[in-house]
């Protein structure tokens, strides 16, 4: 079986995100989920943070560097009586440690600007008492090109 | 139009349960209640959907009230709507 080692940088920001999500004290007992593959079963009183890599895109190549933008989707999720509140509530925070994470990985590795889109709130309490508040974060940064040239 | 007798369907001998609307004075009733897991929040996560019909002229079933059904008790989510030609409602219901 051949072995992996993943050193892209896209891996890099979204386990800074995630580790960061998981170690804060603001956040204890919230089970952070990585890029979850099917649903998770959620009962009442339930809180959950999602946090789903997406599309990285080059946007711009100049010799030997390229620019990337990678988009990150981080979010909020809580299955409560008053469940628009308190996801909104939780997200508030979440963005916050995402925030300084992204600012930390500027300042040591050059990664360049960050740009929060949109968030989206998405109720669900019509069936159930649930809401999801989900947001796109945008990561500018920059990496040497891959060559795949002759030999 | 649908004529038939309905507590042969709401029979508490077989699948309906009696429950009591929380109301002065409660309101007795039969209902068919139910329950099935259903994907949500954008497919993050799957929730427990818990569903009761009930014949619409028994009781009229609003967002917020309290029904018991045996030892539990339920909180209604959102006012009942009439389906199968009106005779029956449905709505649903979260753990009070």
């Amino acid at each position: 079986m051949p072995g992996f080692i993943t050193t892209s940088p896209r891996w890099q920001i979204f386990n800074a995100v995630a580790s960061a999500l998981e170690r804060a004290p603001e956040l204890q007992g919230v089970p952070v989920k990585r890029n979850p593959t099917s649903a998770i079963a959620l009962k009442r009183g339930d809180y959950l943070v999602v946090v789903r890599w997406n599309a990285d895109a080059l946007t711009e190549k100049r010799g030997q560097v390229e620019r990337r933008q990678f988009r990150l989707m981080v979010g909020s999720i809580a299955a409560t009586e008053t469940a628009d509140r308190d996801a909104d509530a939780m997200h508030v925070v979440v963005g916050e440690v995402a925030r300084r994470t992204l600012t930390e990985l500027a300042r040591a590795h050059g990664v360049g600007n960050l740009t929060e889109r949109e968030i989206t709130p998405d109720l669900d309490n019509i069936l159930i008492e649930g809401a999801l508040v989900l947001s796109a974060w945008d990561v500018n940064y920059q990496k040497p090109t891959t060559a795949f040239g002759p030999t | 139009m649908f004529t038939e007798d309905l507590s042969v369907f709401f029979d508490t001998a077989e699948f309906a349960t009696a429950c009591t609307l929380q109301t002065v004075p409660p309101v007795p009733f039969s209902g068919i209640l139910s329950e099935a897991d259903e994907e949500m929040l954008q497919g993050y996560v799957t929730g427990t959907v818990r569903e009761i019909r009930w014949p619409t002229a028994a009781a009229t079933l609003l967002e917020g009230q309290l029904i018991t059904a045996g030892a539990a008790t339920w909180r209604v989510l959102r006012d009942g709507r009439k389906v199968n030609d009106g005779l029956e409602s449905q709505t649903y219901l979260v753990e009070a």
